[in-house]
């Protein structure tokens, strides 16, 4: 049943398998589709936004167009990154406005089989169940597959 | 939708809004005849075009109003009001139909009769029975003109070479003249009539030519050129020719051979193939083969004219110049000549985007390129930044557009308004020529509608209204436009009525804008401003025309969403201008790039003033009263605001007390103050740094921060790095410093005057001596200074201190205090005339707008008396007495001491052109137990005798320019209104002589000017005389 309801969310593909550019952030394992990623950047020059909400950490320019970028650790309330680590950020699209994701690492394409698809636990903090479509078991390791519109468009609604 | 029907909307549209500018200057001036020529050719072509397209609503709305302009034209009509009005009606009217086809394509369903009825009723009206000749015969010839006989079907473009058939057989014997003869000549044997008729006449041309035509568009190398023709066309074409030749009309022939095709490549080879193909044709149709040989042969006859490139060209000429006399048929052929195209508004924003890039990238590598040296790069990217310069400047010219074409409508509105509301208005457009952005002028047409409605509406006066007035009879409404500076300046003044505050005010309670308190302290100026308020309306009542409400709050969003800004000022009895300042253009403005804690940000140029270096011991320092940062600035102080604080980032200086700027890595000591304006409202924005003014391209921010007020816009820089535009209007919301609060430099003058009759006051508040703070009026304050300790120095036994080259005595406030013991002490320095005089206090505390309502008396020397002030019992300290311990000959102390009566509160009216005067006797006669009011000037005074205000009492200086208080005397005391008004003089004239002529003019005192307790005594002695007597 609920596997049924999941298929729906994902638009799921005939043979039963999604796609998904995973990230690490703060050791987390996370998954975006990957038909959401526009881009994959190395640190960039970010130009802050004073009285902004503090997970918009700033804009920066990608070949000409300005892109938001937003602290994905300070939006799931995790530990600020420690000045010595690198950082990446993946380009997505929401409302056709180009947001980057600030993150640790990005780490492969994973194709998953949907029976490797559970929903989200109940003990999941409620800003991280907002954002999450659920969680994938893989062999050593889970994946949270990340709501990329549910986590514009609460900032939206925290931003108005 | 169909090309030529796009078209003709475009053309009819633009024709309908000449029309309708053209019909309302006919209306000024009926007999102008170049005007009635143009109005009648334009709805002649519209109703022409109408036809042609198969619209026959349009069409005969279109003829009635033509019939009734050509009996203006023809002056069997005399141009009324009422005439036009209907004119008008139907401009309209053929508006909705064409916005009707615009939306589906298809002619409106609908009913007209009546509109011409009218119309007809009109043109009937004068010369009864006259409208019939015209009626029936105009679109007669219009259809014959534009509809194939043949196919009955209306042509489409690229058909022009029809028409010129049709004007070939028209001025040759034609087919229909050849039929006439065909009846004899077919009733001969065959053989000896023409070869026309031995063929078969024209039946079987008609099947020959429709042979042919099928054969040519298909046929391998003539389908190249023919098979882009029309299947009718070519059968027309074919048939006229082969009729023409058969019929030996050789030079008719010649010219339809001539037109067989343009294509100078049309040779030989082809014309045999051509033959061969007629011949076919022929032979298909069963024609005998003599017959079709002999056919055959005739078409030789055309051979030359047809493969004659030379003669092709001629041709075209010729019809181009046809094509261009007939332009609404025209269609394709015409508009090769002419020397604009119409573009896409879309592809030209497209354009523009991309130069924007262009230029942006440009800059990007100009950037980068300065940082090498030698760079080999540089010649060609100098030659490219000036290709792109020139190509940014031209596409730029391509979205110009006069200002007039905003404009082309008003004249129209304001000629309904006139006749609707029964007003006479003449409205001028100046400038009408100023070019400004397509995109801008878009913005700004529907709110300078508006306004010019406003005004028409409210602000000009019903005529008897005016001429009571003593104004012109007719209203004038006058649009001025024009460049400065980058921007373009449009005035829109009226003569009207102007606003009234007082009618203002109950509205701006009711609607709870603002309080009766905080509309005490407001300037007329500032309360006029309300009508930028959303919801505000002008009107008394809602008229048809405005008064909804939704009005210049709009207008005023309008403006500003485009970088613009509006202000206005109106003077009631005399009338309103509105001042629009906005940018040229929208995509590039140029920007000030600051920084502010490592960050920089851009500010556009347009808000802009100027810019003022700021550091210790310079010129310009930043002072500080109770934490509020201010700056002197041409002897004005204004207010600043931490572009730091603003942002909330840390100030660079973190004790806000001191002025010491500590930076951090300690290089500078300075700041910079970009005095920015909102409005009317001048302050100025503290920068830690100030780089070059940069042209950017300004980009809207992503949705999740449209929520921030301080921000406009972001962009990229040269380098490549966004920074964020700072929208000063947030600037001035964020630091709580709204326009409305504040007062523009031109006003703050006036602004002194209705201080001094309103009942609150700035107060600024100071502590000295025992526990309760002190107050003074700030107007009567001239400068704040805070001298180092060390500066003062004791001259016999009083304090001085060095100030702009002499010395200055300084006094205690309060006789308990002593010098600071810190290294600096605040002063608060008093000026009159001469006279300069330090206050020295323990700690300036901060400026308030209060109701000063002194509700005790004091006994202390140096107090007037006591106010509750911002809930604390404040001392509020008399100058007058600070003065005279100063200047020992400022005032003559007197002794006469008297308490006056306070029983009911006296109201007094005190004229003085001096400011200093009118501040200090206020607080000092309202403490007396008199209620005050101050005028500037006896003219102010006479005014409020106009406005019907009663005094108990008034008090008038002598010495004041343009009416002095003498012949004031004069005149008060020839008007019965305040005849019976007891006149004090107050006056530094105090010779006997003085006396003698104030007293003969009709003042009842005479009071020398620094006196206060004479004045108290000479006050109540007055009204007590008055009291006795009434």
């Amino acid at each position: 049943m609920n596997d049924l309801v999941v298929r729906d969310d994902l638009s799921v593909v005939a043979n039963g398998k999604q796609d998904f550019v995973t990230i690490y952030l703060a050791g987390q394992l996370l998954g975006i589709p990957v038909l959401a990623v526009h881009d994959v950047l190395n640190a960039q020059k970010i130009t802050p936004i004073p009285l902004a909400p503090d997970w918009v950490a700033g804009v920066l320019n990608l070949r000409g167009k300005i892109v938001t970028a937003i602290s994905l650790r300070r939006r799931l309330n995790l530990p600020a990154r420690k000045p010595d680590e690198k950082s990446m950020s993946v380009v997505i699209e929401h409302n056709d406005e180009p947001y980057s994701l600030q993150i640790d690492k990005v780490g492969e394409v994973l194709s998953l089989d949907d029976s490797l698809f559970e929903k989200n636990p109940n003990t999941l903090d409620a800003c991280w169940r907002e954002v999450s479509r659920g969680i994938y078991r893989l062999e050593d390791t889970l994946m949270a597959v990340l709501d990329v519109d549910k986590l514009l468009e609460t900032t939206n609604a925290v931003a108005a | 939708m169909d090309d030529l029907l796009n078209e003709f909307l475009t053309e009819t549209g633009e024709s309908i809004d000449v029309v309708d500018v053209e019909i309302v200057k006919l209306e000024q001036d009926p007999s102008n005849k170049p005007v009635i020529d143009n109005i009648f050719r334009l709805v002649h072509t519209i109703k022409g075009t109408c036809g042609f397209l198969g619209l026959p609503r349009l069409e005969s709305v279109a003829h009635s109003a033509e019939n009734v302009l050509s009996k203006f034209r023809d002056g069997e009509l005399e141009v009324t009001q009422d005439s036009v009005t209907i004119i008008l009606e139907s401009l309209d009217c053929i508006k909705e139909i064409l916005a009707a086809i615009e939306a589906t394509e298809e002619e409106p369903e609908g009913d007209d009769s009546d509109l011409i009825g009218r119309l007809d009723a009109i043109a009937a009206g004068e010369t009864s029975g006259a409208s019939a000749p015209p009626e029936p015969s105009e679109p007669d010839t219009v259809e014959g003109e534009i509809v194939d006989v043949d196919s009955g079907r209306s042509l489409k473009p690229g058909e022009v070479s029809l028409e010129e058939l049709e004007a070939a057989f028209a001025s040759a014997p034609g087919p229909e003249e050849s039929e006439v003869a065909e009846t004899p000549a077919a009733s001969d044997e065959a053989t000896s009539g023409s070869l026309y008729d031995r063929i078969g006449g024209e039946d079987t041309l008609a099947v020959v030519a429709h042979i042919i035509s099928n054969k040519l568009i298909n046929h391998s190398t003539l389908s190249a050129f023919f098979g882009g023709q029309d299947a009718e066309a070519l059968k027309s074409m074919f048939m006229g020719l082969l009729a023409a030749l058969y019929q030996d009309q050789a030079d008719v022939a010649e010219s339809v051979g001539g037109h067989l095709t343009n294509d100078a490549s049309f040779g030989d080879m082809q014309f045999d193939a051509l033959t061969a193909v007629v011949s076919e044709a022929m032979k298909e149709c069963q024609v005998a083969a003599d017959f079709c040989d002999e056919a055959t042969m005739a078409m030789e006859l055309v051979r030359d004219v047809a493969t004659s490139a030379a003669q092709a060209e001629v041709a075209k000429k010729a019809k181009a110049e046809k094509s261009k006399a007939s332009a609404p048929a025209a269609g394709g052929d015409g508009r090769k000549i002419t020397q604009s195209i119409r573009v896409s508004v879309d592809l030209l924003e497209d354009l523009m985007n991309m130069v924007s890039e262009l230029v942006l990238t440009r800059n990007q590598l100009m950037q980068i390129c300065r940082n090498q040296e030698d760079n080999e790069l540089l010649v060609p990217l100098q030659r490219l930044s000036q290709c792109t310069t020139e190509l940014q400047e031209g596409v730029m010219k391509t979205r110009m557009q006069p200002i007039g074409n905003a404009w082309a409508k008003l004249p129209r509105i304001v000629r309904d308004l006139t006749v609707e509301l029964d007003k006479k208005i003449d409205l001028q457009m100046l400038g009408a020529d100023t070019e400004l952005d397509r995109q801008v002028l878009e913005l700004i047409k529907d709110p300078l509608t508006h306004m010019v409605r406003n005004s028409a509406d409210h602000g000009i006066e019903m005529p008897n209204e005016r001429l009571a007035l003593g104004k012109k009879e007719t209203g004038t409404i006058r649009l001025n436009a024009y460049h400065e500076g980058g921007h373009i300046i449009i005035e829109i003044t009226d003569d009207g009525r102007g606003l009234s505050a007082s009618k203002l005010i109950p509205k701006i309670l009711e609607k709870g804008l603002a309080t009766q308190a905080e509309l005490d302290e407001m300037s007329e100026a500032q309360i006029q401003r309300f009508i930028f308020h959303a919801g505000f309306s002008m009107a008394a009542k809602v008229t048809s025309v405005s008064g909804r409400g939704v009005g210049m709050d709009v207008v005023r969003s309008n403006i500003e969403k485009i970088g613009g800004t509006i202000d206005m000022s109106s003077t009631e009895g005399k009338g309103t201008t509105f001042l629009i300042k906005i940018p040229l253009t929208l995509a590039i403005v140029s920007a000030l790039i600051v920084q502010a804690q490592g960050n920089r940000f851009a500010i556009p140029q347009i808000s802009v003033l100027e810019l003022v270096r700021a550091a210790e011991g310079s010129e310009y320092e930043i002072e500080n009263i109770n934490d509020a940062p201010v700056v002197r600035l041409r002897n004005r102080l204004l207010p600043l605001v931490y572009l730091n604080d603003v942002l909330g980032l840390k100030r660079d200086d973190q004790s806000a007390d001191s002025e010491e700027d500590k930076k951090d890595d300690g290089t500078t000591d300075e700041d910079f103050i970009v005095v920015a304006q909102v409005g009317s409202y001048i302050f100025g924005i503290v920068v830690d740094q100030v780089f070059d003014t940069e042209e950017i391209v300004v980009k809207p921010v992503a949705p999740i921060l449209k929520d921030l007020p301080i921000y406009s816009g972001n962009t990229i820089l040269g380098d490549g790095s966004v920074i964020m535009i700072i929208d000063t209007n947030g600037v001035a919301y964020a630091s709580n410093a709204g326009a409305t609060e504040q007062e523009s430099e031109d006003q703050q003058e006036d602004d002194v005057t209705e201080k001094a009759m309103d009942d609150t006051d700035s107060l600024l508040l100071f502590r000295a001596g025992n526990g309760n703070p002190k107050a003074v009026m700030l107007s009567l304050v001239a400068r704040l200074e805070d001298f180092p300790v060390e500066d003062f120095e004791d001259s016999n036994g009083r304090y001085v201190v060095q100030y702009r080259g002499s010395l200055m005595p300084i006094v205690m406030a309060d006789p308990s205090m002593t010098l600071t013991d810190k290294t600096r002490q605040p002063v608060l320095v008093f000026s009159d005339g001469e006279y300069t005089m330090g206050l020295a206090v323990e700690k300036i505390l901060d400026i308030v707008e209060a109701e000063l309502n002194l509700n005790l008396g004091s006994a202390t020397p140096g107090i007037v008396g006591s106010a509750i002030i911002e809930d604390k019992a404040t001392e509020v300290i008399d100058v007058t007495y600070f003065l005279s311990q100063a200047f020992a000959n400022w005032l003559e102390k007197r002794d006469a001491i008297d308490e006056s009566s306070t029983i009911q509160k006296p109201r007094i009216l005190l004229i003085d052109d001096s400011d200093f005067f009118r501040n200090m006797l206020k607080p000092l006669l309202s403490v007396a137990g008199y209620q005050v009011s101050a005028v500037s000037s006896a003219q102010a005074a006479l005014d409020m005798r106009e406005a019907g205000v009663m005094f108990d009492m008034i008090v008038s200086d002598i010495e004041m320019p343009e009416i002095s208080g003498f012949d004031f005397a004069k005149s008060v005391k020839s008007d019965p209104r305040w005849s019976s008004v007891p006149l004090v003089a107050l006056s530094a004239l105090t010779s006997e002589r003085d006396l003698e002529r104030g007293r003969a003019v009709g003042f009842d005192d005479y009071v020398a000017k620094f006196d206060k307790e004479t004045l108290l005594q000479a006050l109540s002695m007055q009204l007590k005389i008055q009291g006795d007597a009434a």
